[in-house]
This record gives C-alpha cells, structure tokens and sequence, in this order.
C-alpha cells in the first residue's frame, strides 16, 4: 500500500470525531463548504483555519502525518496562489517583476482561492480518515434514498460500493503476483523511455483485467446462490445510529452557518 | 427431497450435451458425493440443483417444486452452496458482514439476523474472527466462513462445489470434518462434488458421472471395487485401494475392501495374524 496519499484513507482511533455518524461528518462538510463560499472576509477564512485545525486535533489524528500525505496538495495549492499573484489584473499596483505588474488583488484573491481549496480538501481527508469506508457509503446511501422514487438504483449503487471497497485488496494482491510472474518473465517497467514503459505496463493490465472479469463472474454466481434477486426488498445488517452528540453538532453547525450567511448578508 | 427426471443440459451455442438423461433422487439426510473427472458434468450438474443453470430439457423437484425460472429464488433458500475458490464468494467486507449478505437477501430482521450470525459463526468455529476482513484469514478460515454464512440461511441441503479443492492438507481436513458434524449433528442432506476419490470415500452414497452420464451410483466401497476400470473415466484409486488389489492379486486375501488407513491397517494386522 502507498503511504504516499492518504486521500480515502482510513485511520482507526477512538476519537471524538471518529464516534461521529457518517451522515452527521458529511453534513457538517457540506455546510462547512457552503460556509466558505459565501464568506469574503480574511477574517472569518482565520476563523475557519481554527475550525479546520480544531477538527483536526480533536480526531487526534497527528498533523504531521495529515501534511506528509497531502504533499501533492500543497504543490497544487502553491500553483493556485502563485497563479492569482501573476496574473489578476484587479486593485493597486504594488510594483513589477521583470515588466510584470503585481497587484494587491491578486494576493487577496490567490489567498482566498487557495484556502478554498486547502481547507475543504483537508476536511474531505478528515472525513475519509475518521470515518469506515462502508459507514461513507451507508451515509451516502442514506441522503441518496429519496432518489430510487425517481428510479436511481440507489441500493445497487451501494452495494456496488461495498464490494468494490471489498477487492481492493484482493485485486492489490493479484496486481503483485501479475507483476513478479512477470518479472519472472523478464518484463521491466521502471526502466527506459516513457513510452516504453507504459507499453511494459500492458502486460500487466490485460492478465489484471481477464481475472477480474472471471472473479466477477464467480462472485455473481456466488451471490446469486445465496438469494441476491436485487437491491431492493433487503433488510440491512448494518445500522446508522444517530446520538444525541449527532444531533448537538448538527445543529451547531447549522446555526453556526446561518449566523455567519446573516451576519454577512 | 431431490427428484431429477430424464436432465439434459448444454450450453446454448455447444453442439454437445454436458449432461445427457440424467436420473437421479436424493433423500433428505443423505451425504453424497458426485466425482468424475475434469469436464465429466459435475460441476454443472451441482448448479443446476439450486437453478444456476435451468435444465434445458427434463425436471428437476427439489421438496416436490418443480425448478423453474420462477421457482429458483424459493428452491435457493432450501439449497445452500459452497464453491471452489474461497476469495471469489466473499461479499462482505468483514466475516460477519459477509454471513449477514445472505440473511438480507431473505429479508430477515435485523435481531434476528445478528442472532444467526453469531450461532453459525459458532458453528464453525470463528466467532473469534467476526470483524476481521478477509485479506485477514486463511483459505481454510475463508471457507468456514462460507460455510457459516449458508449455515445461517438454514439450508435443508448444502451443495460443496469442489469446496476443498484449493486448501491446503490442513485447511482441507478441517472443512471436511466441519462437515462430517454438521451432517451428523443437523442432520442436513450433503451433496459434495470432488475429483478425490478419498473425500468421495467420506460420503453415503457415490455418484460418479463420465461424459455427462452417470457410470456409477452406490456405496463408495462397490465403486473402489471396481478398480483399475476407475483410470476409465478418469479417477485415480485411492493408495488404500491399491494397497489392497496388489495383495488380492498376490492372493493374499483381505475379508473386505478397506476405505480409509484405518481399515486398511486392521486387514493387515489381521492378515499378519494370519500368517
């Protein structure tokens, strides 16, 4: 496993946050983004850096770790600053680099942006990092119920979802032993030109895709055998239990986000 | 219990018939083993009990239904299935989660769905691996798993598709005693399909199929009688077997065809005596 990027991942601990229903992290994100969208004001964005990194100790869920896996955020967040800086034309003209005009928009604008983008990424990882795979997707399943009466086959998608999550590791396991009989073969992709070694990759996804189809095919013969006739009319072993800590937080957040929208407005 | 009457069975584009007039009953309580070699029609012949596959000509009754396109989803809650390969009929994503995929599938409630799980968990011994995912368990593990999630549906009938196959030795005896209990202690009608004769050797009654036909149906020891005309249709004698066709053709005579070491080593101390 690539320890690299730890977007959807999951970090099991016993934290506050962790005890949180998925529906109610999921509200509190889509709020918490509604939030930011609305807000102009460099002070409030200081404000919901504290929320961000309030959360994020409360999860206790170490920084240092957060900042490593997000690595190839902080590029794309620099880009997007640096981005504005250069190239937004709005507000006074503070001085110029080599016939380039900077503006003081520009460092507002990038700023805004950036924490934008910053903010709501490190909160969508909290919400993958405290939160089981399936507990997002029975969330998920929960705000998306109303659409199966507009014929979404919201169950299905679910448990789609569920044993997609499930052979991700088996499927892992099978990519290593494709790549080692294949380099038992002689087969080398981390050497030479870039075309070469995504040519060298083939070998590895055709065998990947012909046994993921055979695994398929084996795993519907397998649910069929045991009464799968579809999503619906199925009870559920899984539960959502919304506690009264659920129910404080939605509301807070709720209130805290009507209070800034008016306080704005 | 299971009545199949005149089966015929082909895949729709193949000229050939995979299984040809078949007829075969089973009784409720039975233990039987189905062997033949790669491609004699076993495999097929296992689904289509359950109505994975739909015979394309004859019926097939199990508890007097006649199994139907309709009738399938009814039949599949009385005939539990365990297959080949344990890492492709995991569904869930933990153990206890993969026991519960059938019991939502019959609607059962939530009480008395986390009742069920944990008695068959029980039942097979892995209740202390209940939220371990399956990366997580063995081979062996993995199918005591499947067994305990068909356990929980309450089968009458527990088909074994070659469930051993892919065990190694000790993976392989544990299921197969699993099953040796549960059979003796619940009483279910067990139909295992294998190509060792060893296992078939486990089972009441032996039922062994070449080329889509049946070639055999009796007690296992009249089908190790049978002896060299086994290579046939494809089975290799059990060593046990051999044992005793080399000492009947040294003339050294054993009272009665021994199925497992233990018999074959009391006929050979009681030859010993003998002499």
């Amino acid at each position: 496993m690539k320890q690299s990027f730890i977007l959807g991942q999951y970090i099991p601990r016993e934290s506050f946050i962790h005890r949180l229903d998925p529906r109610t992290k999921i509200i509190s994100l889509i709020l918490f983004v509604i939030t930011m969208f609305v807000i102009d004001r460099l002070l409030i964005y200081s404000l919901l850096y504290g929320f961000v990194l309030g959360c994020v100790l409360l999860s206790t869920i170490p920084i240092t770790y957060l900042i490593k896996g997000l690595k190839p955020v902080w590029w794309l967040v620099a880009f997007t600053f640096i981005f504005h800086v250069l190239f937004q034309r709005d507000g006074e003209a503070l001085f110029d680099v080599f016939g380039f005009f900077i503006y003081d928009q520009g460092f507002i604008q990038g700023g805004e942006i950036a924490s934008r983008l910053l903010l709501m990424i490190v909160m969508a990882t909290l919400l993958t990092l405290t939160t089981p795979p399936l507990a997002v997707t029975d969330g998920m399943r929960w705000f998306l119920t109303p659409l199966t009466r507009l014929g979404m086959p919201v169950n299905e998608l679910a448990i789609m979802m569920a044993i997609s999550l499930r052979l991700i590791p088996t499927m892992t396991e099978e990519m290593d032993k494709i790549s080692k009989a294949q380099a038992a073969r002689g087969l080398d992709y981390t050497q030479g030109r870039l075309r070469d070694r995504f040519k060298a990759l083939l070998p590895l996804l055709i065998p990947l895709f012909i046994s993921a189809f055979k695994r398929a095919e084996a795993l519907a013969m397998a649910m069929e055998a045991r009464g799968y006739q579809g999503a619906d009319h199925r009870t559920s072993y899984r539960q959502l239990v919304f506690r009264t800590m659920d129910y404080i937080v939605v509301c807070l957040m709720t209130t805290v986000t009507i209070s800034i929208y008016l306080m704005i407005g | 219990m299971i009545e199949l009457e005149q089966v015929s069975f082909r895949y729709q584009n193949e000229a050939s018939h995979v299984l040809e007039n078949i007829n075969l009953t089973i009784e409720q309580g039975e233990w039987v083993g189905i062997v033949g070699r790669n491609g004699s029609g076993k495999s097929t012949l296992a689904k289509l009990l359950n109505g994975l596959c739909l015979a394309t000509s004859g019926v097939v009754r199990v508890n007097h239904t006649v199994l139907t396109d309709e009738s399938k989803f009814q039949i599949r809650n009385h005939i539990g299935m365990v297959f080949q390969n344990p890492e492709n009929q995991f569904v869930g994503t933990t153990v206890a989660d993969d026991v519960a995929f059938g019991l939502e599938n019959l609607a059962v409630p939530r009480e008395t769905m986390i009742k069920r799980i944990d008695q068959s968990l029980e039942q097979v011994d892995m209740t202390a691996y209940k939220n371990h995912e399956p990366s997580r368990l063995s081979g062996g593990q993995k199918q005591r798993v499947a067994l305990a999630s068909v356990l929980a549906m309450q089968p009458e009938v527990i088909v074994l598709d070659e469930a051993t196959s892919m065990l190694d030795p000790i993976g392989t005896d544990q299921v197969l005693s699993l099953i040796q209990e549960l059979h003796e202690k619940l009483g279910v009608t067990v139909i295992m399909v294998t190509h060792d004769l060893n296992e078939a050797a486990l089972a009441d009654r032996v039922i062994t199929l070449d080329a889509g036909t049946v070639w055999f149906d009796g007690k296992p020891r009249e089908l190790l009688e049978k002896g060299d005309q086994l290579h046939e249709v494809g089975l290799e004698p059990p060593f046990v077997t051999k044992v005793y066709q080399q000492l009947t053709r040294q003339s050294l005579n054993i009272t009665q065809e021994p199925l497992h070491y233990e018999e074959l080593v009391d006929e050979l101390w009681r030859l010993y005596l003998k002499t």
